[in-house]
C-alpha cells in the first residue's frame, strides 16, 4: 500500500512537467509567429502604404511645356510644374534625349531648358516630349520659325 | 483518468494558441489592414481633388485682348476677360520669347487691364503675346499677333457702318424728307472726324462705312435736307438723329453697324 501510494505521488509530477512543456512550447512557437507575423505586416503595411504614396504622387504630376523658343542655333524649353509634387524632368527632341541628369523642378516652379546648336531649318516641325522620373509625359508642337 | 489528464494539458495549450491568435489579429493584422485603409482613403482623396483641379482648370476661360495705346504708340494695352465659371490667377505674360512675371487674379465674368508695356518696336517687328495662369493655361491674344510696320502697328480695320433703311417713298410719305443727307462724326473730345460728310438716301435703303482710326466713344449727326415747312419758308436742313456710339474693340467688333429705323420725324436705333 505504501508503496502504491508512493507511486502515485511520483506518477502526479509527469503531467505537470508535461503541462508545463507543452505550455512552454506554444508559447514560444506562438511569441515566434507573433513576431513574425507582426513584422511581416508591418512591412507589408508599410510597402503598401508607400506604394499608394508613390502611385498618388504618379498621378499627381501635373507639367506643361509652356513655351519654346529657338534663337540663333539654341533650342529653349520652358516647363511649369503646376501640379502639388516637386517632379524631374527629361527633353526629348525627335528621337533625341537631352541632358543626362533629370532636372529638378519644385511644385508651382519653373525650368528653362536650353540646348546649344540644335541643328533645325525655318519651317522644321519639332516633337518636344517633357517626361519626368515617374513617366508622364508632355508634348509641344513647334515650327521653327 | 489517463485521458482527463491528456485533454487538461491539451486545453490548456488550446487556450493559450487561441490567446496568441487572438492576439496577432488584434496586434498585427488589424493594424495592418488600418494603414492600407487609410492609404486608400488618402489616394481617393487625392484623386477627387486632382478630378476637381481638372475640372476648374477646364472651366478656365480667358479672353486676352492687346491693343496698342495708339497707332504709333510703342506701348500696348492688355485687356484679359475672364468669361470661365472660376477665378483665374494669371502668373506670367508672355511677350515673344520673355516673359513677365505677374500675380492677378481675376474673378468670373469680369476683366483686367495690364499695362501698359512698352515693347520699343522696330519695322517688321512682330509680338505674339500669351498669358499664362496657375492652372496651367496658356492664353493667346485674341487680336493675333500685332505687326509693326512703316512706324505704326498694323491693326484691323475700325469703323461704323451706318444703315439706312427704305426711305419713304412719294405715295407713303407724310413728311419733308428729301434724299440728302449729312453725317457728321465727332470724338468724345469734340474734334470732327467727319463733318456734314455728304451722303444720298436711295428710295431703296442705303449704307455707308466711315473709317476711324481708334476705338471709344463717337458722336453722330444726321442732319437732312427738307422741303419748305415746319416754320421754314425754304429747303432747308433739319436734324434727324444725334446720338452716341462707342467702339470698343478690341473687346468688342472693330466694325459697328448701326441700323436705323423711321421713328416719326426721326430716326431711332432699336
Amino acid at each position: 500500500m505504501k508503496e502504491r501510494e508512493r507511486f502515485k505521488e511520483r506518477r502526479a509530477i509527469t503531467p505537470v512537467i508535461s503541462a508545463v512543456v507543452l505550455t512552454a512550447v506554444v508559447l514560444t512557437l506562438g511569441g515566434v509567429i507573433w513576431a513574425f507575423s507582426q513584422g511581416t505586416m508591418t512591412i507589408s503595411a508599410e510597402d503598401y502604404a508607400e506604394s499608394v504614396i508613390e502611385m498618388t504622387d504618379t498621378i499627381s504630376e501635373r507639367f506643361i511645356v509652356e513655351h519654346v523658343a529657338y534663337i540663333d542655333t539654341n533650342l529653349k524649353i520652358w516647363i511649369y510644374n503646376y501640379g502639388s509634387v516637386d517632379i524631374e524632368v527629361k527633353i526629348q527632341v525627335g528621337s533625341d534625349t537631352y541632358s543626362n541628369e533629370w532636372r529638378e523642378i519644385s511644385r508651382g516652379g519653373f525650368s528653362d531648358v536650353e540646348f546649344l546648336d540644335y541643328p533645325a531649318d525655318s519651317g522644321d516641325e519639332l516633337v518636344i516630349r517633357a517626361y519626368t522620373r515617374r513617366e508622364n509625359n508632355a508634348y509641344y508642337r513647334f515650327i521653327v520659325p | 483518468m489517463p485521458t482527463t489528464d491528456s485533454s487538461c494539458r491539451r486545453g490548456t495549450s488550446t487556450i493559450m494558441g487561441t490567446l496568441i491568435f487572438v492576439g496577432i489579429i488584434f496586434s498585427a493584422f488589424i493594424p495592418m489592414m488600418l494603414v492600407m485603409r487609410q492609404a486608400d482613403t488618402l489616394h481617393e482623396m487625392r484623386k477627387h481633388e486632382l478630378e476637381c483641379l481638372e475640372q476648374e482648370r477646364a472651366m478656365e476661360r480667358l479672353c486676352l485682348y492687346v491693343c496698342p495705346q495708339g497707332i504709333d504708340s510703342p506701348d500696348v494695352d492688355l485687356t484679359i476677360v475672364n468669361k470661365g465659371d472660376v477665378v483665374a490667377h494669371v502668373i506670367k505674360i508672355w511677350i515673344n520669347d520673355e516673359s513677365e512675371s505677374m500675380n492677378v487674379e481675376i474673378p468670373s465674368m469680369s476683366e483686367e487691364e495690364l499695362g501698359p508695356f512698352n515693347l520699343d518696336p522696330e519695322n517688321g517687328d512682330e509680338y505674339d503675346i500669351r498669358a499664362m495662369t496657375d492652372r496651367g493655361n496658356v492664353y493667346t491674344s485674341e487680336t493675333g499677333i500685332l505687326t509693326y510696320q512703316e512706324g505704326k502697328w498694323v491693326t484691323e480695320t475700325l469703323g461704323i457702318r451706318l444703315i439706312f433703311p427704305s426711305r419713304p417713298g412719294k405715295g407713303s410719305r407724310n413728311n419733308r424728307w428729301l434724299n440728302e443727307l449729312r453725317i457728321t462724326i465727332a470724338d468724345k473730345d469734340g474734334d470732327f472726324l467727319y463733318s456734314k460728310y455728304p451722303m444720298y438716301w436711295a428710295i431703296s435703303a442705303s449704307e455707308n462705312f466711315f473709317e476711324l482710326e481708334s476705338a471709344g466713344a463717337y458722336n453722330i449727326i444726321i442732319d437732312i435736307w427738307c422741303k419748305e415747312g415746319g416754320g421754314y419758308s425754304g429747303q432747308h436742313w433739319e436734324n434727324i438723329y444725334d446720338g452716341s456710339h462707342s467702339i470698343t474693340w478690341p473687346i468688342g467688333d472693330p466694325v459697328i453697324e448701326i441700323k436705323f429705323q423711321i421713328a416719326g420725324d426721326h430716326l431711332i436705333v432699336p
